[in-house]
């Protein structure tokens, strides 16, 4: 179970074997290659190949005025839709020097803590499937679809929105969306515990996550991890504390971290169990949020040309998979010059190869769920 | 009286050829067996999904029926489903991939197949509807379902795949060695009662008590071996062979079509298989419910007789396939390791335990 | 050992609790299912009060839809689509004619007419950015707030793509013709033929009233004219760096118009300066020296420099100042639209850059030069427009044949010959080559009679 079992290599002369688990398959989470070389169960050495998502975003939008790039945006990374566009959004504004209503801040958090909910609750029921718990998959996507219904009252779309637009967002709140979404809220929080009894202290899950891929505080930081898999392995670190955006300095959260409960510190089972408690952080955040929101006019800051002055600026933003950031390059224009989107998931991806050697092909797959990667994100 | 014997008999007035009269008394059963099978899978595959999807929060196959009857519009549609996939798979085309070895591939399925088809021949239904009457029953129906893994690993190497040998080599290494704990807790009614043909056993049964209820031992004997079967067919928690994502579908992915449904065929069958041998061995055969603690000796004659005997086994063993469908939905799936770790280092010792406490008990009581 | 007992008892325990979760869920079944059986039982739409006036913000995302009457034709959409899936065309009626295009349901009256809005729903990304710029709010996903306008739509699948291209003006051809559009319909119909007949144009084609929609094939290489230095002498040096200073050099000299002798100079003085100098760049030098302008009126590229007789603003271009070239050009816009002579205009320019005081040496020489052309026509003559047109060469068969009789054909036209002679060319170069066959001949003479 752990890498002392290993057979003595030296008594043996065997091959190294090459495993293509290739961009086709069902838990790859999207098409990402991976060439795996193995000595029978045990693997060691593994190559990720990506690109097979690549749509040129990057390019594309140099030839796109600003306001035109937010849909694009929405589809990189298509699990959480509204992180990608409210960065966006803050890059143009800092160029601009667009001062945004209350209103809008509000708006716009609660409509992020709501997509990280949503982008969390899918990694909980995939991560099962991926260790062959089935179950737990249909009862989190009825849930989600809950959110999803949410924000279609809000938007009008069920996956990528086109809401948050430099400046502002599109269009206010709907009559009923504060009543039904603490709706939501109340219903969801016992759901939760379902999915606990289910998931988080199963005995077989436990053996299946825990002790497996364990990443190190100091080599997560010089790989660039981020995000909910660096707050694992101990680090406390969580961008809308230490350098606090928008109106998170204002309210009252706790960060997750992970402590090793189950096994040691920086498994896999802790990136499981810091988006799990990520999840109720949210909740209460949001709460909060409905609490002490103001009145106003949302498009009071909406600008008529969206032409930034020259200079370049990079924006970070915490999304649900780690640290986002744009670094945008503007020459007076209405179209940037250049756009480059840090995307989290690519980082994170990087350190697979370093976690997996000498566990096994199982595990291998358990790794890459646990680090929860997008691949639209990665190959933009 | 089995089914062999009494057709030699009722023929046996026709002066027919030998050959020929040994020709038929081997095919009829043959039909029969194949008939059950078929049976079963098709309301084995329904009750699966209905049930998987009731679990899941969501309602199953809802728009195919037979015969005009659609079902209502909540929970029992889809009826004929099971049979429209069959028939789809039967129409597939046949796939066998370029450098695969064809003559064992071609191979591979049936002998999976045959390897179910006569562990059934000594599985008895009711008192009477026996396909033949072996003395040695239990001993045989171990041995032969045994032959299935040769099956199994022609299957996975022939199909020219790392992905189905990767499948290929843990199905082996899983059916063989869940084989000892299943033969070491199948010898405690041995010793109980006695004897190793099944109706010895059942008989005992029927005039004492449930052996599952006998002593401590005997219950923990039983879910040893109801596990230890569950390993044996490859499903959760033990589908590493096939698990669906990580190996597609193991090494059964490069079929396609009839051969697809030969494999699906004989793991719902010896689902079967293993669900009729525990009925058997551990709860009573077809005795009724009035025999689990027989108060008043002599219970065991009311509501008896060969088809009622029948209609009590057939409910055991459907309420046994519940159960593991029922396992299959709940938990996630082990590791190869720790599924070899559960089986030498805890289901082997228990077992052995057990039976050296089986042993001590009916000395003292 | 304690710890192998507690795992087992802990895992039986775990065991059990999901186990009756599950149970659980399967007894409660009526309440908990999630499936909707689609397409008897459809999700419902979510209620849409967004709390304030709904007609101007549309928030469902389905099939797009225009209607026509309340089109102004402002091309606002076409504009904020980022995927380029809506195409307009309009024509602006004559102001002689009469023609009335409408008033919309506000009350604007519509000044164009439109007689072609596409818009591909397989492109399109369902954004909605189309949507809120409209001023008369014609452009709309069905369904939502504008129910009482178009029911929803969200079932619109076709077979072939061509099914999802939507087309919604409703200009019939009288209309068009009765604008003047006669063009318009000319350059469609020809479109229809040509796709017709198997050819894809891709959007490549340019539509009358839509100039900055050449692209890049209707451009060829810009050949040396006047504006842009030849640079075929100077790229024969080898080293980077030193053809980088040449060419700085060049076009320095280049742009102030002076001979190629001191352009030579000039280079070879750089590079000496730079330290870049060497004997083996000598010939090159003197190469430059011996440059000639090319021809002005080569017939080449037409799109980069106006044509030399018309004044138009783009003239102006030449001037470095921006608020200078700005003055200058309002003022002869404004100008030219009064109706006034060029030569006036120009005067005018000069007055108010001299009561602005920003008359500098550059304009007073661009000035000077228009003034000089707008009094004297220029006298290079335009080559002949009576000689015969090129496609009547296609008529010979032989693809050969045909390629060398307009290789000879374009020739002799530059050399300014007439139709006589440049026949006559023709059938002696094809001698020579023994390619006069009896066809070819035939279409020679016929073409000799039609003169």
């Amino acid at each position: 179970m752990s890498k002392e079992n290993l057979i003595d290599k030296s008594s043996i002369n065997t091959d190294d074997m090459i495993l293509n688990m290739g961009p086709q398959h069902p838990s790859t989470h999207g098409v990402l290659r991976l060439k795996i070389h193995t000595d029978g169960e045990v693997v060691s050495k593994i190559e990720p190949i990506i690109g097979y998502l690549h749509r040129c975003f990057e390019k594309h939008s140099e030839n796109l005025p600003y306001e035109q790039i937010v849909p694009f945006t929405d589809r990189c990374d298509y699990l959480s839709s509204m992180h990608m566009s409210h960065a966006y959004s803050i890059a143009v504004e800092k160029m601009m020097d667009i001062e945004i209503p209350e209103r809008v801040e509000y708006i716009r958090v609660i409509v992020s803590e709501l997509q990280r909910i949503a982008s969390h609750a899918f990694f909980i029921g995939v991560f099962g499937l991926d260790v062959g718990a089935i179950t737990p998959f249909t009862w989190v996507f009825r849930d989600r679809e809950r959110i999803i219904d949410l924000f279609e009252t809000l938007t009008g779309a069920r996956l990528l929105y086109n809401y948050v637009w430099p400046g502002g967002v599109s269009h206010d709140l709907p009559e009923k969306f504060i009543t039904r979404t603490i709706e939501f809220l109340d219903y969801f929080e016992p759901q939760l515990i379902e999915v606990d009894e289910l998931l988080t202290t199963n005995k077989i899950f436990i053996e299946r996550t825990a002790d497996i891929g364990v990443l190190d505080k100091d080599i997560a930081i010089n790989y660039g991890v981020t995000g909910p898999a660096l707050r694992a392995s101990g680090v406390d670190f969580d961008l809308r504390k230490n350098e606090p955006y928008s109106i998170y300095d204002k309210l009252d959260f706790d960060v997750p971290v992970g402590r090793g409960e189950m096994g040691t510190v920086g498994d896999s089972w802790d990136r499981y169990i810091v988006r799990f408690l990520e999840i109720k952080e949210s909740i209460k955040i949001i709460r909060q949020c409905f609490k002490s929101i103001p009145e106003g006019d949302v498009h009071a800051a909406l600008p008529k040309k969206v032409r930034p002055r020259k200079g370049s600026t990079y924006s970070r933003f915490e999304s649900s998979r780690g640290e986002l950031g744009y670094y945008i390059i503007s020459d007076g224009k209405n179209v940037p010059t250049r756009l480059k989107m840090r995307s989290p998931a690519f980082s994170n991806l990087s350190v697979l190869p370093y976690l997996s050697e000498g566990w096994m092909i199982s595990d291998v797959i358990t790794i890459l769920g646990s680090l929860d990667i997008v691949l639209g994100e990665i190959d933009r | 009286m089995s089914f062999v014997d009494s057709i030699l008999s009722s023929l046996s007035s026709l002066e027919m050829n030998y050959t020929l009269l040994l020709l038929i008394a081997v095919t009829i059963p043959g039909l029969i067996i194949f008939l059950l099978m078929t049976v079963n899978a098709i309301v084995a595959v329904y009750m699966e999904r209905k049930i998987s999807a009731f679990m899941q929060d969501r309602l199953g196959p809802m728009e195919v029926g037979i015969f005009g009857f659609k079902g209502g519009k909540r929970f029992w549609g889809g009826i004929g489903q099971t049979i429209a996939d069959a028939i789809k798979l039967l129409a597939k085309e046949d796939i066998i991939p370029k450098d695969a070895d064809k003559f064992m591939m071609i191979l591979a399925p049936f002998i999976i197949f045959i390897a179910s088809f006569i562990t059934f021949v000594g599985v008895p239904l009711s008192q009477d509807f026996l396909i033949s009457n072996f003395n040695i029953g239990i001993l045989y129906i171990l041995a032969m379902s045994s032959v299935g893994v040769i099956g199994i690993i022609l299957a996975g190497w022939s199909s020219n795949n790392k992905w189905s040998l990767y499948g290929a080599m843990r199905a082996a290494s899983q059916i063989i060695s869940y084989e000892i704990p299943i033969a070491i807790t199948l010898l405690l009614p041995v010793i109980i009662s006695g004897g190793l043909d099944v109706h010895t056993i059942v008989d005992w049964q029927l005039q004492n008590r449930w052996l599952i209820l006998h002593s401590p031992f005997t219950f923990i004997a039983f879910f040893i071996f109801f596990v230890s079967g569950i390993a044996e067919t490859n499903r959760t928690p033990f589908d590493i062979p096939e698990a669906e994502s990580e190996l597609v579908a193991g090494w059964m992915t490069e079929y396609s079509g009839f051969r697809w449904s030969l494999f699906f065929l004989s793991e719902y069958t010896n689902m079967l298989i293993i669900s009729l041998v525990a009925s058997f061995v551990f709860l009573g055969g077809w005795g009724s419910p009035l025999t689990i603690i027989n108060l008043l000796p002599g219970d065991y004659m009311y509501l008896d007789g060969p088809i009622l005997g029948f209609f009590w086994l057939l409910l055991k063993a459907i309420a046994l396939i519940f159960i593991m469908m029922w396992f299959r939905w709940t938990f996630p799936r082990l590791r190869v390791d720790q599924l070899m770790y559960l089986c030498w280092k805890v289901f082997i010792p228990f077992a052995i335990f057990n039976m050296l406490a089986v042993g001590v008990w009916e000395v003292l009581f | 050992m304690k710890e192998y007992f507690n795992n087992i008892v802990g895992g039986i325990q775990s065991f059990w609790k999901g186990l009756s979760l599950t149970f659980k869920h399967m007894k409660n079944k009526k309440d908990l299912v999630a499936t909707l059986q689609y397409p008897n039982e459809k999700w419902p739409i979510p209620e849409r009060n967004i709390g304030f006036n709904l007609s101007e913000y549309n928030v469902i995302r389905s099939r797009l839809h225009v209607d026509m009457d309340d089109c102004i034709g402002c091309l606002q959409c076409e504009r904020a689509c980022p995927v380029d899936c809506i195409k307009i065309d309009t024509i602006k009626p004559p102001k002689e004619s009469e023609f009335d295009c409408g008033k919309t349901s506000f009350g604007t009256q519509k000044k164009l007419v439109v007689p072609r809005f596409t818009i591909d729903m397989s492109e399109c990304m369902y954004c909605n950015l189309c949507v809120y710029p409209c001023p008369e709010e014609c452009i709309y996903m069905v369904g939502g707030p504008n129910e009482d306008k178009h029911e929803i739509d969200y079932e619109f699948s076709q077979y072939s793509r061509d099914g999802l291209i939507y087309e919604f003006a409703d200009a019939t051809d009288e209309d068009i013709l009765s604008v003047g559009g006669d063009e318009y319909i000319k350059t469609r119909e020809e479109r229809k033929k040509r796709i017709a007949d198997g050819e894809s144009l891709n959007g490549t084609e340019i539509l009358p009233g839509k100039e900055e929609n050449v692209s890049v094939t209707a451009s060829s290489a810009p050949a040396p004219s006047l504006d842009k230095p030849d640079f075929t002498v100077v790229n024969e040096i080898e080293d980077r760096v030193t053809r980088a200073t040449a060419k700085k050099a060049f076009t320095q000299k280049f742009k102030e118009k002076a001979s190629f002798q001191e352009i030579s100079k000039f280079v070879k003085l750089s590079l000496e300066e730079n330290g870049k100098y060497s004997s083996n760049l000598d010939d090159i030098i003197k190469r430059i020296s011996e440059m000639t302008a090319p021809d002005s009126t080569d017939g080449g590229s037409s799109e980069s420099a106006p044509a030399q007789e018309e004044m138009t603003h783009k003239s102006f271009n030449d001037l470095e100042n921006k608020m200078q070239r700005g003055i200058v050009k309002k003022l002869f816009i404004g100008e030219k639209k009064k109706g006034l002579s060029d030569l006036d205009i120009l005067k005018l320019i000069r007055a108010e850059l001299k009561t602005k005081e920003m008359l500098d040496d550059q304009a007073k020489e661009l000035l000077k030069k228009l003034m000089l052309q707008s009094v004297n026509p220029k006298e290079t003559p335009k080559v002949e427009s009576d000689v015969f047109d090129l496609k009547k060469l296609n008529d010979i068969e032989d693809k050969m044949t045909r390629g060398l009789a307009k290789k000879v054909y374009t020739k002799s036209k530059r050399d300014g010959k007439k139709s006589t002679e440049i026949l006559a060319d023709i059938e002696s170069e094809l001698q020579s080559q023994e390619k006069l066959t009896g066809s070819v001949d035939a279409v020679i003479t016929g073409i000799r009679e039609s003169i």
